[in-house]
C-alpha cells in the first residue's frame, strides 16, 4: 500500500470518528432558547405546553351523563401500631435543592400524624357510579417547588388538564410512568416554565417523578368522576355531592396498598367510613 | 518487520508495537469504564434524567446535577470512548501490517459502539422501552469484548502464543525447563507423568486435545455468560432486580411457589439465579481445563485464576446487591463484574482457538 493511500484511510477514519464523537456527545451547540419546550421530550402526549386550561369537551354521542346529589362520604384514616419514624435524608445532589431544604428533610411517603391520621390516602369511589362525568375545566395543578411536588398525591378526572409547573430555580424533568396512558417525559430547565398534559384513561395510580432529582416523587390517581379525595395531615377526607347509592370505596397508600370498604348512601345523607392500615399490611 | 508486526524499522518499529499495545488496552479500559458509566445511569435510574437527546436540556453541557450527572456524564464518557475507538481503528490501519484480523475487529468495534450510541439516544426519546435499553446492555459487552480482543492481539503475549516455534521445543522437552520466551513455563511433571508413554514429538497429539477440551468448555462458559449478561440486562431494565427479594432463598424457602412465580418479574428473576449456577459449573470445568494448560503458556493459567476469582466476587456482589436494596454503587459493580467474568473469557477462548491447531501444525510441518 503507498504511504499516500494509507494516510488517507487514516484521514478518512479521523472524520468518522469526529462523526461519531458528536453523535455520541451531541453536536448542536448552541444554546436553546430554555423556556421553550423544544428541548423537552415527550413520547405520545396528548397536548403539549398549551398555555391555557382545555375545557371540557362534550361528546354528542357520549352516554348518559352521571348525576351529582347531595350525599357525602367521609372518614379518617388511621396508622394502627407503632408510629413510623420519617425516613430522612439530604437532597446533596444539587446546590439549588440543599438551599431550599437545608439539613435533613422526612420522606413523603410514611406522614403519620401524633394523632395517628396519615396524610396523602388516596380515596375514591372504586364502583358504584354510573354515567359519565365531563372533565372540570380547572386544571389540576402539580407544581414543583423547593425541590419537591406539590401536592405528593393528588385525584384528577380523566380528560382534565393537568398543568405542570416549575417554580425552582433549578432544571427538573418530569417523568410520569402510567401504565394504561402514555407516558411523558418533560425537561424544565427554567423557572417559571409551565406545561400542560392529560391523561385520557382512569388509572389508580400513576407514579410522576424527577430523574434528576430521586427522592421527588408524586401520585395522581385519575379516576372516571369526580368522587375522589386526599386525606389531610390528620388524616380526614370528605367525598361530597355523591347521588345516593352503594358504592366501593378505597384507599390507596403508596406504601402501605389498598383497603376497600362498600357502603350505602341515602340522598343528602353523610357517612362515615374510616380505615385503618397498619405497616406490612 | 517486529513480531507485533507494525510498520517502520528498528527503533521505530519498537516503538510503534509498544504504543500500539498502550493505546489498545487503553481503549479496552476506556470501554470498560464506559460500561461502567452507563450501569450507574442504570443503578441510579438516572435514565431519563435527560429527556432529549442528542442535546442535553438543549445544550451541550447542562448543568450537573442529580441525575444529570449520571447520564449527561454517561454520553460525555461515551463520546470521548467513541472518539479513541475511531482513533484506535485509524492507528491500527496505519501503523500495523498485516494484521488483517484485528483490523476487522477494530473496525466491528467502530461499528459497534456508533450503534450502540444510537441505541443510546433511541432509548432516551422512547423512554427507556426494556427491549432497547437491553439491547444497549448486551451491544456494550459487545464492544468492551471486541477491543479487549483487539488488545489481546496486539500484546506480546499473543505473538508468544502465535509462534509456531513454542510447540516443537515444548515437544523436545525431556524434563523440566523453561520454554521460549519470558512468559512461557516448563512442561509440567503432571502431563509426563499422565502419559509416561508419550515423548517428544508424540506429546503434540495430546496439547492439541488438551487445547481442544480447554477451548470447548471456555467456549460454553463465556456463551453462558453472555446469556446472563443478557438476563440481568432484561431484569435490571424491567426493574425486576427485587422481584424475589431474599438470597439465598426465595422468598423463605428453597423453590418459589407457583402463586409468587406468577408475579412479574419473579421467573426472569429465578432465571438469573439458576443462569449463575450455569455459569459457575461451566467456568469451574473451564477454569480447570485452563489450569492443566498453565504448563503450554502461563497465561492459561493466569485466565484460570482470574476467572475463578471473579467469578467468586461477582455472585457476592449478586447477594449483597440483594441484600442492600439495589444499592447503586453494588449493582454497578455488579454490573462491571459481569462484564469482567464476559471479556475473561472471551480472551481465553480467543487465545485457545488461535494456539489449539498449532501442534498439529507443527507435526504436520515436520512429518
Amino acid at each position: 500500500m503507498s504511504g499516500l493511500a494509507v494516510r488517507f484511510r487514516f484521514a478518512s477514519v479521523c472524520a468518522v470518528t469526529a462523526l461519531a464523537a458528536a453523535l455520541a456527545a451531541g453536536c448542536g451547540g448552541k444554546d436553546e432558547d430554555e423556556d421553550q419546550p423544544k428541548s423537552a421530550r415527550a413520547k405520545g402526549a396528548v397536548s403539549e405546553s398549551a398555555p391555557q386550561p382545555a375545557a371540557p369537551a362534550a361528546s354528542a354521542a357520549a352516554p348518559a351523563a352521571g348525576a351529582t346529589g347531595n350525599a357525602s362520604i367521609t372518614g379518617r384514616i388511621v396508622f394502627e401500631g407503632p408510629i413510623p419514624a420519617p425516613e430522612k435524608f439530604k437532597m446533596t445532589a444539587d446546590a439549588f435543592c440543599v438551599k431550599q431544604n437545608p439539613g435533613e428533610v422526612a420522606r413523603q411517603d410514611a406522614e403519620v400524624g401524633p394523632d395517628r391520621g396519615i396524610k396523602d390516602v388516596f380515596v375514591y369511589v372504586k364502583s358504584g357510579i354510573t354515567g359519565t362525568y365531563p372533565p372540570p375545566a380547572t386544571p389540576a395543578v402539580i407544581d414543583q417547588r423547593g425541590c419537591r411536588y406539590h401536592p405528593h398525591v393528588f385525584g384528577m378526572v380523566a380528560g382534565q388538564s393537568l398543568d405542570i409547573l416549575n417554580s425552582d430555580d433549578t432544571l427538573h424533568n418530569i417523568h410520569s410512568l402510567p401504565e394504561k396512558n402514555e407516558s411523558f417525559n418533560l425537561g424544565m430547565p427554567v423557572k417559571g416554565m409551565k406545561y400542560t398534559k392529560k391523561f385520557d384513561k382512569p388509572e389508580v395510580m400513576i407514579h410522576i417523578k424527577c430523574d434528576v432529582h430521586g427522592w421527588m416523587s408524586a401520585y395522581c390517581g385519575v379516576v372516571a368522576h369526580p368522587f375522589f379525595a386526599v386525606t389531610a395531615a390528620d388524616g380526614t377526607y370528605a367525598i361530597k355531592n355523591l347521588p345516593a347509592g352503594t358504592y366501593t370505596i378505597e384507599a390507596w397508600h403508596e406504601k402501605w396498598g389498598t383497603q376497600t370498604q362498600t357502603v350505602t348512601v341515602g340522598a343528602s345523607e353523610s357517612k362515615a367510613v374510616g380505615f385503618t392500615f397498619k405497616a406490612g399490611a | 518487520m517486529s513480531a507485533a508486526g507494525t510498520r517502520g524499522t528498528g527503533a521505530h518499529e519498537a516503538r510503534n508495537a509498544r504504543i500500539l499495545r498502550i493505546a489498545t488496552r487503553s481503549v479496552a479500559f476506556g470501554v470498560f469504564l464506559l460500561l461502567l458509566a452507563g450501569a450507574l445511569v442504570t443503578s441510579t435510574e438516572s435514565g431519563l434524567a435527560v429527556p432529549d437527546w442528542p442535546l442535553s436540556y438543549g445544550k451541550v453541557m447542562p448543568p450537573m446535577v442529580g441525575g444529570i450527572l449520571y447520564e449527561h456524564g454517561h454520553r460525555l464518557v461515551a463520546a470521548a470512548v467513541s472518539t479513541l475507538v475511531g482513533l484506535e481503528l485509524g492507528a491500527l490501519l496505519f501503523f500495523l501490517e498485516g494484521k488483517r484480523t484485528v483490523k476487522l475487529l477494530a473496525a466491528a468495534a467502530f461499528g459497534a459502539i456508533l450503534l450502540q450510541a444510537v441505541l443510546g439516544g433511541l432509548t432516551v426519546l422512547f423512554l427507556l422501552p426494556p427491549a432497547i435499553s437491553s439491547a444497549h446492555a448486551a451491544l456494550a459487552e459487545i464492544v468492551f469484548a471486541l477491543t479487549a480482543v483487539v488488545a489481546l492481539m496486539c500484546s506480546k503475549s499473543w505473538d508468544d502464543l502465535t509462534a509456531h516455534d513454542v510447540f516443537p521445543r515444548m515437544a523436545d522437552v525431556k524434563g523440566p525447563r523453561p520454554l521460549s520466551g519470558a512468559r512461557s513455563a516448563p512442561l509440567t511433571s503432571a502431563i509426563r507423568e499422565e502419559n509416561p508413554h508419550l515423548s517428544g514429538l508424540h506429546q503434540q497429539p495430546r496439547i492439541s486435545e488438551s487445547l481442544s477440551f480447554a477451548f470447548r468448555w471456555t467456549l460454553a462458559a463465556t456463551g453462558a455468560i453472555y446469556v446472563q449478561i443478557l438476563l440481568g440486562a432484561v431484569m435490571r431494565h424491567t426493574g425486576a432486580g427485587l422481584a424475589i427479594p431474599d438470597f439465598p432463598l426465595a422468598f423463605g424457602r428453597f423453590w418459589p411457589s407457583l402463586e409468587e412465580l406468577q408475579r412479574p418479574g419473579v421467573a426472569l428473576h429465578l432465571a438469573h439465579r439458576i443462569g449463575a449456577l450455569v455459569v459457575v459449573l461451566l467456568v469451574v470445568f473451564a477454569t480447570r481445563a485452563l489450569a492443566r494448560l498453565s504448563s503450554v503458556h502461563t497465561v492459561f493459567g493466569g485466565f484460570a485464576a482470574a476467572w475463578t476469582g471473579l467469578v467468586a466476587i461477582q455472585i457476592l456482589l449478586g447477594a449483597l446487591s440483594i441484600w442492600s436494596r439495589k444499592a447503586p454503587s453494588l449493582t454497578a459493580a455488579h454490573l462491571a463484574g459481569g462484564a469482567l467474568c464476559w471479556v475473561v473469557g472471551v480472551l481465553a477462548a480467543a487465545c485457545l482457538g488461535a494456539c489449539r491447531n498449532l501442534p498439529n501444525a507443527v507435526s504436520s510441518s515436520r512429518a
